[in-house]
């Protein structure tokens, strides 16, 4: 497309990198914001600039957050005997919503997918090991996806924490198979959860 | 179960025809490339969102469109069923039963149940083992529909697997943490290989007497028809534990290749007549005898499964068929349920009393045929 503003091409090109947006959609966005107030956008592109600087990865539970160590790695309250591995952090935002869980969290940033190069390194499972060194931990508790990727790097974990002592569990299946954890309604993953079985 | 009406949009060279079928049987009429079978197709697609022709999808839509939808509604027993399936633009599958979107094709087997013959059905006996694997895996979904769940986490295992070993290429030593990953798909491939291999061995099983009685019927003769089942890995134990170690026993060779060599996708089945395998020692009339009885065991299968009458569609049985197997054929056609038989001329059919609906198709235009005394 011919473009008269080098500007406007630059923020399509932008646009046209965020996950899901065409080069169509790219340049609808960027006409809608050349029509805003100036201050608007304003806000917006510091918006942007503030989460990205402030919002990082918790160093103990790869959780997402603005102070480090996280809140719940920090809270008093927790029960610090029992770590619920999930792949991504809104599935840890999904089982906070429960209310059912007191316990701590890790955040593995994804699950396992030779087709996607995605191996034990590319996650956070080495991390996951090292916290069980101390010996507070009783329980794992495995809340990968019930599906093909989730259910295979469950079983990967299980192989690499058993033989350490410690007592693995994965949620029960009382989720719909294949679905993911942050589309399953509170109740059902409160009970999938409290109804965990030993892996 | 039957299918009372039938909408098709943009299907192959029906661009827009809507057809009243009777519940017993009815026939279509029209000349080669009228789309008489492509009515059949669309009445098979309604039930397994599969064709019986081609794999791919996009073969389905008419040459000027992106997209297709088809249409059907029915009764099962007391149930009305409405069936609404079509592939959009961008190549996504859409299926709604009763207006509610269906988002696991298993759930689609719930439907409607029909048993094809056709020409094309000769590639069960003659072509390669994948239109077999193809047909066993729809034919088992429409007896336990949550088979098509289990065939595609088999086959997104293997895909994984086949990446893992893959990455594999280069290392001469795999670390204990590659060791690990590996075993776990081992595992996981292995469960899911189980469940497929006991469900083909126990629907193999179960059909191969009821086809032979058929083959002899048919035929009139003596021939014995022997339907198999090849699996892979051949074990006599056919346990996880059992194909994790014939995995193992290929390892080098698997990540050389980068490929699973062992699992239901290397399955077979074997047709023998009288001893001697159809595929290079039959003749033609053999191969389609022994075709129509797989078929046929197959609807008898279902009908005592589901107990209900499934649908039957013949596609050209008058000039594929001789005078034999088309009698013997005719006779049992009052007794099954609802049936659709397509023919090239209306001359070809003797006995047109004993179809309550009959229609002829042109360039894409069904239209109902007047009753004539
Ligand atoms: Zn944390």
């Amino acid at each position: 497309m011919f473009s008269s503003s080098q500007s406007l091409e630059r923020l399509i090109r932008e646009f046209s990198k965020l996950p899901g947006i065409g080069r169509k959609t790219a340049q609808r966005l960027a006409f809608w914001v050349l029509k805003r107030d100036p201050k608007e956008v304003r806000e917006l592109a510091d918006a942007i600039r503030e989460a990205r600087e402030k919002v990082r990865a918790c160093s103990i539970c790869f959780n997402i957050t603005e102070s480090d160590p996280c809140e719940i790695c920090r809270s008093e309250r927790r029960d610090r005997s029992a770590i619920c591995v999930v792949e991504e952090a809104n599935d840890l935002l999904a089982l906070e919503k429960t209310g059912e869980y007191k316990g701590l969290y890790h955040v593995l940033g994804g699950a396992l997918s030779p087709l996607d190069g995605i191996g034990p390194e590319q996650l956070h499972a080495r991390e996951l090991i090292e916290r069980l060194k101390s010996d507070e931990v009783k329980e794992i508790i495995i809340a990968t996806n019930p599906n093909v990727e989730g259910e295979a790097t469950a079983a990967f974990l299980a192989k690499l924490i058993k033989p350490i002592g410690v007592k693995v569990t994965r949620i029960a299946r009382g989720l719909p198979q294949g679905s993911d954890l942050e589309y399953a309604d509170n109740t059902t993953l409160g009970q999938a959860i409290s109804n965990r079985r030993d892996y | 179960m039957f299918i009372q009406n039938l909408k098709l949009t943009e299907f192959r060279n029906l661009k827009n025809a809507e057809i009243e079928f009777s519940p017993e049987i009815n026939l279509i009429v029209g000349s080669n490339g009228s789309g008489k079978t492509n009515i059949l197709e669309a009445l098979f697609y309604t039930g397994s969102g599969r064709s019986f022709r081609t794999h791919l999808d996009e073969n389905l839509a008419n040459t000027d469109s992106e997209y297709f939808r088809i249409e059907a509604s029915g009764k099962m027993g007391e149930h009305e069923v409405h069936v609404e399936i079509g592939v959009e633009p961008g190549k996504r599958k859409i299926i709604k039963v009763n207006s509610s979107p269906i988002h696991k094709l298993g759930e689609l087997f719930e439907y409607f149940r029909l048993v094809e013959f056709s020409p094309y059905d000769l590639e069960i006996v003659i072509g390669s083992p994948s239109v077999r694997r193809r047909y066993i895996s729809i034919t088992i979904a429409q007896l336990d529909p949550p088979h098509v769940a289990v065939l595609s986490d088999y086959h997104k295992t293997l895909s994984q697997r086949n990446a893992l070993l893959k990455s594999f290429e280069e290392t001469p030593r795999l670390s204990s943490s590659q060791e690990t990953s590996l075993a776990v798909w081992d595992e996981k491939l292995a469960v899911h290989a189980v469940q497929i291999h006991e469900s083909r061995k126990s629907y193999i099983h179960k059909i191969a007497d009821i086809a032979a009685d058929f083959y002899r019927r048919i035929s009139g003769s003596e021939e014995y028809l022997k339907i198999e089942y090849n699996p892979s890995p051949n074990l006599e134990h056919f346990t996880a534990e059992n194909f994790c170690e014939k995995l193992a026993s290929r390892r080098q060779r698997e990540i050389a290749m980068g490929q699973t060599m062992y699992g239901p996708h290397r399955d077979d089945i074997k047709f023998y007549i009288d001893n001697l395998e159809a595929k290079s020692a039959a003749s033609q009339g053999q191969i389609k005898t022994a075709v129509l009885s797989l078929k046929l065991a197959q609807y008898e299968y279902l009908k005592q499964k589901l107990e209900r009458l499934p649908i039957i569609l013949l596609d050209e049985i008058f000039s594929d068929l001789d005078k034999n197997r088309l009698d013997f054929v005719m006779n049992l056609l009052p007794g099954l349920g609802q049936s659709f038989i397509t023919t090239s001329k209306l001359s070809e059919v003797n006995n047109l009393e004993i179809f309550k609906s009959k229609f002829e198709v042109e360039r894409g235009i069904p239209r109902r045929l007047k009753e004539q005394s």
